[in-house]
């Protein structure tokens, strides 16, 4: 008589033998009906732990459980470090000291603005002087690619158009860093 | 010989056609819940929106669902019932404040069982520091001593009761696994992953466990067989 491994059981018990598997065990069943009491043991503590009734908990249990949730925060926009008057002329306060920097030589120096700039700050000097070997190396590594000369700007507008990028930049700082502490908001449960 | 074998026959095509219709789900079928409470779970995702939106009522709702269940797994993994109160209850503080990591991929439930099941291992773990009492995890399924045996303690009532006593008395990896699989109907493979086991492992446990237990029922399985045949 064919002997039917007891995982064999369990395993078709927990729904995981194929049809074909399935088919063969209860034919062997047929065949071998001194099986079935060993199957049927197999069955009921199955069924049994199937069904077999949860523990309660006590009747105050979900009432415990609320009260012992941490406590709902209020949900209010945190203060801002700065008001917005505040954040409005710390970004002026900035542009100026920025612009009286780079501006004051320019006007001290009086160049016209019709002349070629003039590195008047560090600043300036670098930018110009890595534009310049950017052109340079354009020029003497890509001839195929039309010549480039370097523009010439004047002095104001060059310090005009970094005053404007201070300010902007400035302005998108102060929004970012101000606007997530004023707009964030969590929700604490 | 044949009217011997009839009966047999009988019960056994019986057994057989009832596991036919629940092979493929075999322990969801015999399920019983409460009409209410399906109800109210259909929406089960909605129920969690709400409560992460601040309404704690929705989540009393949850408490009361999922209450049963998870101060099961607690119980069987403490073997006592003020323990398992005060862990089920953590588990549920636990699950409210981590709620938003909650992600759809998987069943609320697997997840909160999860936690469940760790919340009283940690609980053990605890209350064994406590105690100095280190237990060998390793000794597979053996009836604690300090515990009267739960057959004797149980003479004259049936399976069920007893089945219940025996399981009592499982080690906590055990208990838990048994009690994820037919109480919480999660798979094997979800069992692996919430306890950080191989599939193999908790299939080698799970066949090993119901050995074990068929093996100390067996007086009060066959009776019940006995009825049937």
């Amino acid at each position: 008589m064919k002997q039917i491994d007891e995982k064999t059981w369990w395993r078709y018990l927990d729904g995981e033998c194929s049809k074909e598997e399935r088919l063969q065990l209860e034919s062997l069943l047929e065949e071998h009906p001194s099986m079935a009491e060993e199957w049927l043991l197999s069955k009921t503590l199955h069924d049994e732990l199937s069904i077999m009734e949860m523990e309660t908990p006590s009747p105050s249990f979900t009432a415990n459980v609320m009260a012992a949730l941490p406590e709902k925060r209020t949900i209010t926009p945190t203060e801002p470090l700065l008001s917005a008057k505040m954040k409005w002329f710390f970004i002026t306060l900035v542009t100026l000291i920025f612009g009286t920097l780079l501006l004051a030589p320019s006007f001290l120096g009086a160049p016209s603005a019709a002349e070629p700039v003039v590195a008047l700050s560090p600043m300036q000097d670098a930018l110009g002087t890595a534009l310049s070997q950017v052109m340079l190396f354009l020029n003497e590594n890509a001839p195929s690619l039309p010549q480039f000369e370097f523009p010439q700007i004047p002095a104001s507008v060059w310090n005009l158009s970094m005053v404007l990028l201070i300010g902007i930049v400035s302005l998108g700082l102060m929004d970012t860093l101000l606007g997530k502490r004023m707009y964030s908001r969590r929700l604490d449960i | 010989m044949n009217h011997v074998m009839e009966p047999i026959h009988q019960a056994k095509n019986i057994f057989f056609k009832k596991n036919q219709q629940s092979c493929n789900q075999p322990r969801r079928m015999t399920r019983l819940r409460n009409k209410t409470d399906s109800q109210l779970m259909e929406n089960e995702w909605e129920c969690i929106q709400q409560v992460l939106e601040g309404n704690r009522p929705a989540f009393s709702a949850l408490v009361s669902h999922y209450q049963s269940y998870v101060f099961t797994i607690c119980w069987r993994i403490l073997k006592s019932k003020e323990e398992a109160e005060e862990a089920a209850q953590d588990v549920f503080v636990k699950v409210f404040k981590t709620l938003k990591t909650f992600k759809q991929d998987s069943k609320f439930s697997t997840w909160l069982y999860a936690v469940a099941y760790r919340t009283a291992i940690d609980h053990s773990r605890k209350k064994r520091m406590k105690s100095d009492s280190i237990d060998n995890e390793d000794k597979f399924i053996q009836i604690k001593d300090d515990a009267s045996n739960p057959l004797e303690m149980t003479e004259g009532k049936n399976l069920k009761s007893v089945l219940k006593s025996v399981v009592a008395t499982l080690p906590e990896t055990e208990a838990g696994i048994v009690t994820l699989y037919y109480q919480g109907e999660m798979s094997v493979k979800e069992i692996a992953k919430s306890l950080n086991l191989t599939e193999s492992n908790v299939k080698v446990k799970l066949y090993r466990t119901r050995e074990v237990l068929k093996n100390k029922l067996s007086r009060y399985l066959r009776a019940e067989v006995k009825d049937l045949l």
